[in-house]
């Protein structure tokens, strides 16, 4: 409620409880990582995400360390979030929900599994996930590259805006649902409605695709992407299919409202 | 908003019970105001039937204890009257009961005379199955009713946040497909004709316990189930026939099913091992009962898997 | 004998109601567009609207505070629940998200001089931050929308409150519009989409897709800004009851009800005329939801939708919101509307310019809701934010005028026993007394049946139920 008075420092103690015990607004970074060589090691078992987040942005914030391992996630939802700065984070085992997420700069590689929504909305920076991920994998994603050595679930990229996701195994349904900008690197297969009402961008697939969305069409590789996938592939070590094809917008839907009536049932 | 949660072990049986636990704790997050167990023990050659004769919200008036012994008096003397031969009749809590008993005929009119006592619900009926829930935590549920010692072979499992409905059990998932023996489901998600069906169910003849859409799935199921069509195929005709978004676990007397619908917008991890399967909305739930590290992947869309004991 | 064409040339028998010529004109629209039509601004069909109520001011049984003279707060604090920083606002009124490319440049720093200067918000809206509107705002709402136009991890560690944009109440269930007009290289770009598309946002968010995932992604924002600022989750009024007990259960600081009556820049008509429910019945289903979830201390509760003076915003307050945010009358206050020197609105656009609703179009003659840059060069930025701040201050003193009338020393401390109703449909929906009587629709009713069934249990407790006639 609106409080007459602004609330003092003790009142608003009092009140703070959330039904679901996801808010932890008055914790202290633990500060039990073992810090050697420059690298800073902590085990993560016993903390919450509010408190594996306040040790990273100790170490990585206010003691510049550049290096941190992250031992017995437990694949806690919301880790490593939000991370503006360069600096290189290896969690050793599995995420939840949000890993990863609304990053500018860190390279982090998870060896374990991730839940949906890895890398939402990074800027720039690496994620390498050694297993499989969720869906609405790298959303709103905007820089960087997203790597996933596994499988992958539905709305990989949705609404993305750059970057480059890299998926090693398989996709699910709607993978590039309404993507904006960037690339898409799917080694298997990718469920149906693939691409649709993409902006732009560009979807390279070394397996089959079940069926395509609405306006996404399949163009001609040039030698330059060719060059991009021997390249991307070859960073991370990833076996390169012998082909792949390229989909892109078919852009009958850019302006909608000016189509000719026997093209609108295009939506339908 | 909920999480589910479903373990199989196709190697005999196991301790589902504090597995189920573990898996549904470490979901708290999404659901803390319920939780509920579907269960399946050694099958028996006796019917056992988990009911309840009040809701824990009800207020406790002055005749309050007098009124459930006497109703719990009542059921023990309309299952002699319908011809069953009771066992025993045990106090789970202060208003949640099990029954066995021996019984050969319709499972249908002996539920439907021991409900029409005020205030009893059946929770669930067969030769297996034994559906638990209540309000508060799964640990605090496991607690008050002992799970801790079940053992069986497979079990599914539901922790719920009251949104649409109100803070009870007719509210709590699992819903058992009354009055077909040994089914149950957990659901996560909504269904946007769930009127259309419940009213083209009750033409039908059946009844519901409560106004949750979830329960139209075991409904729906278990009428299929009855008309001789296999649970999978009941599974994947069900992804045509409601509308919405939903992931949900079904159990059965032998098996263990998943679907989740052509949207795929509600989540669901799996881990296939050698002798065990487990299922959850978040990859926690499976760790908490493995916590080694493990392979495990998302079902897509449409899909619909059935692991058998 | 009687001529029936004969008469009818003499007087008609009548006109429809149903196919009026407007309704007659829009199927021949539609006939040769083949699509539905889109348009700016608010319903245009007449709802139960705040006209319906009025207040109850203190006489011999209220002491009234002193109109001109005597101290009425008016400052409003949003988000203290988890947020370290909650948002303090001077006044109970702020300004709502509307995008840049919705509107000019010109006018989103307009709005946000004129905010700070009343020591109000403003909202960044759809398609990312503009530094000269944050430069220029004091408070600063960074929305979370569906397409995540433009958004930026580092923009929303400068917000002071953080805003998920779940639905709105002139679309519910949609997502935003902007027609190519108005997507210029410069909105194009700061959105990563190509110029000149139609584009329609979408209506989910990306990266969640039910309020389990929603919860959780409150906890991820609320771990990337360390829990520094509040949350809010804006709604479309639709299922109010059921969606504010899920929002509150998803564990915000804020919930934000918008009204059927709210505006948008572009939406389809029909969307415009035929989603959502009024304010005035949606703020009294949202204090009892977060009544009944044991939030209504914790959760603070804004609102908007077609307001345009202060007994609006102070009817809003005594029905139980805590702070109101303004749209469509924002963009009036700096000019939107109003015959402007050089622009032909009748020929133009076919109508008057008070009712011109074509700001989907980008051709704003007050260049306001447009790209283009001659029209933009209308717009003054000093002498907007002035009129802007002059409006919302207005509108603050009519409040307090209210509420001082009403024997309040400050503006929250109107409730709904202040209020009467002028038709038994607002008095429904608001559940407030119709004037004159204590009868509130639904309400005295349910209270009779109660009464009546608490005699019967007495009676039948008393006597056991026998009858004894």
């Amino acid at each position: 409620m609106v409080a007459m008075n602004p609330p003092t420092e003790q009142d608003t103690r009092g009140v703070r409880n959330d039904i679901r015990g996801l808010a932890e607004p008055d914790a202290e970074a633990p500060k039990v990582a073992r810090i050697e060589g420059g690298t800073a090691t902590f085990d993560a078992a016993d903390l919450s995400p509010r408190l594996v987040n306040l040790e990273l942005r100790r170490l990585v914030y206010g003691e510049g360390v550049r290096e941190i391992r992250v031992e017995n996630p437990g694949a806690k939802h919301s880790i490593a979030v939000g991370l503006l700065a360069r600096c290189r984070i290896t969690i050793n085992g599995s995420l939840g929900y949000f890993g990863a997420t609304l990053g500018d700069g860190p390279e982090i590689h998870i060896t374990g599994r991730v839940g949906w929504s890895v890398a939402e909305n990074m800027m720039s920076g690496v994620v390498v996930i050694d297993k499989n991920a969720g869906s609405l994998t790298g959303a709103a994603m905007r820089g960087g590259d997203l790597v996933v050595r596994g499988h992958v679930g539905a709305r990989t990229g949705i609404d993305q805006k750059g970057g480059t996701i890299i998926i090693g195994g398989n996709a699910g349904s709607m993978t590039g649902f309404m993507m904006q900008r960037g690339r898409q690197i799917i080694c298997g297969d990718v469920g149906p409605g693939m691409g649709d009402s993409m902006y732009d961008g560009a979807i390279y697939v070394g397996g089959t695709v079940a069926a395509l969305g609405v306006d996404c069409v399949e163009e001609e590789l040039t030698p330059d992407d060719e060059e991009l996938l021997d390249r991307k592939l070859g960073i991370y070590r990833m076996d390169r299919p012998d082909t792949f094809r390229k989909f892109v917008c078919g852009k009958q839907l850019y302006n909608y409202d000016n189509l000719e009536p026997s093209e609108r049932k295009l939506v339908l | 908003m909920c999480g589910i949660a479903g373990i199989i072990h196709t190697d005999g049986p196991g301790d589902v019970g504090t597995e189920m636990t573990k898996m549904l704790q470490s979901m708290k997050h999404r659901g803390p105001d319920s939780a509920g167990y579907a269960l399946y023990g050694e099958p028996s050659e006796l019917v056992v039937m988990r009911f309840k004769l009040a809701d824990p919200n009800e207020t406790s008036d002055f005749d309050y204890n007098e009124r459930l012994e006497r109703n719990r008096r009542e059921v023990e003397s309309r299952l002699s009257k319908i011809g069953a031969t009771v066992d025993r009749v045990e106090g789970e809590s202060a208003y949640a009961y099990r029954a066995t008993f021996r019984y050969e005929g319709e499972l249908k009119p002996l539920a439907d005379y021991v409900e029409d006592i005020p205030g009893c619900e059946v929770l669930s009926l067969g030769h297996s199955l034994e559906i638990v829930k209540d309000l508060g935590d799964a640990q605090t549920v496991a607690d008050q009713y002992r799970l801790d010692s079940f053992r069986g072979t497979h079990a599914i499992g539901h922790v719920r946040m009251a949104t649409e409905s109100d803070v009870d059990i007719a509210g709590a998932h699992p819903y058992w497909a009354y009055p077909f023996s040994d089914v149950a489901v957990v659901h996560n998600g909504q269904l946007t004709n769930y009127h259309q069906w419940r009213r083209r169910l009750e033409r039908n003849g059946h009844r519901f316990q409560s106004e949750c859409d979830s329960e139209i799935i075991a409904v729906y199921l278990a009428e299929r189930l009855a008309d001789g069509t296999s649970l999978e195929t009941a599974m994947k005709q069900s992804l045509d026939d409601l509308d919405g978004v939903f992931t949900y676990l079904v159990v059965t007397e032998d098996s263990l099913g998943m679907a989740k619908d052509a949207m795929a917008a509600k989540p669901l991890v799996l881990h296939e091992g050698e002798n065990l399967v487990a299922l959850a909305s978040e990859e926690s739930a499976i760790r908490a009962v493995l916590p080694q590290e493990i392979d495990s992947y998302d079902p897509y869309e449409s899909e619909v898997l059935v692991w058998s004991r | 004998m009687a001529d029936e064409m004969a008469s009818s040339e003499s007087m008609g028998l009548g006109k429809s109601r149903i196919f009026t010529p407007e309704v007659i004109n829009d199927i021949h629209v539609k006939a040769d567009l083949g699509r539905y039509r889109m348009r700016g601004g608010g319903i245009f069909k007449k709802i139960p609207h705040w006209d319906e109520l009025v207040f109850l001011p203190g006489t011999l049984t209220r002491f009234v505070i002193e109109g001109y003279r005597e101290k009425c707060t008016t400052k409003t604090v949003l988000g203290s629940r988890f947020a370290k920083n909650p948002l303090e606002l001077d006044i109970p009124i702020y300004i709502t998200g509307m995008s840049f490319g919705a509107l000019s440049l010109e006018a989103k720093m307009a709005l946000a001089k004129g905010a700070s200067m009343a020591g109000t918000a403003t909202c960044s809206g759809e398609g990312g931050m503009i530094p000269p509107e944050r430069d220029f705002s004091t408070k600063w709402y960074y929305q979370v929308i569906q397409s995540r136009y433009g958004f930026n991890p580092h923009h929303l560690m400068l917000a002071d409150a953080v805003e998920f944009f779940i639905g709105q109440g002139c679309k519910v269930g949609m997502g935003g519009h902007l027609m190519g007009q108005k997507v210029t290289e410069q909105v194009a770009e700061m959105r990563s989409l190509p110029a000149g598309i139609d584009q329609r946002s979408p209506a989910r968010h990306p990266d969640w897709l039910g309020p389990d995932d929603l919860s959780l992604k409150i906890q991820e924002v609320r771990e990337a800004t360390d829990y520094q600022v509040p949350i809010q989750l804006k709604l479309g009024a639709s299922r109010v009851y059921d969606d504010v007990r899920m929002a509150a259960k998803c564990g915000p600081d804020v919930i934000f009800l918008d009204g059927a009556e709210g505006g948008t820049g572009a939406g389809p008509h029909i969307a415009t005329e035929e989603t959502g429910i009024p304010l005035l019945a949606a703020i009294p289903e949202a204090r009892r939801a977060l009544e009944d979830v044991g939030l209504a201390d914790e959760i603070d509760l804004v609102v908007a939708g077609g307001i345009r003076n202060g007994g609006d915003v102070a009817k809003c307050i005594a029905l139980g919101a805590d702070a109101i945010a303004i749209g469509s009358a924002a963009l009036m206050a700096l000019g939107s509307n109003k015959e402007v020197e050089g622009a032909d609105y009748q020929g133009t656009f076919g109508v008057s310019a008070a009712e011109f609703y074509h700001w989907h179009t980008g051709k704003d003659p007050a260049g306001i809701t447009t790209q283009d840059p001659e029209l933009r060069k209308r717009l003054d930025v000093d002498e907007g934010a002035t009129r802007v701040y002059n409006f919302l201050h207005t509108l603050t003193l009519e409040v307090q005028m209210l509420a001082r009338a009403c024997g309040k020393t400050d503006v929250h401390s109107l409730e709904p026993e202040d209020l009467a109703a002028l038709t038994t449909e607002a008095a429904a929906m608001a559940r407030v007394p119709l004037a004159g009587t204590s009868y509130i629709p639904g309400v005295t009713e349910s209270q009779t049946l109660e009464e009546i069934k608490t005699l019967l249990a007495k009676h039948v407790a008393n006597d056991g139920g026998g009858s004894d006639v």
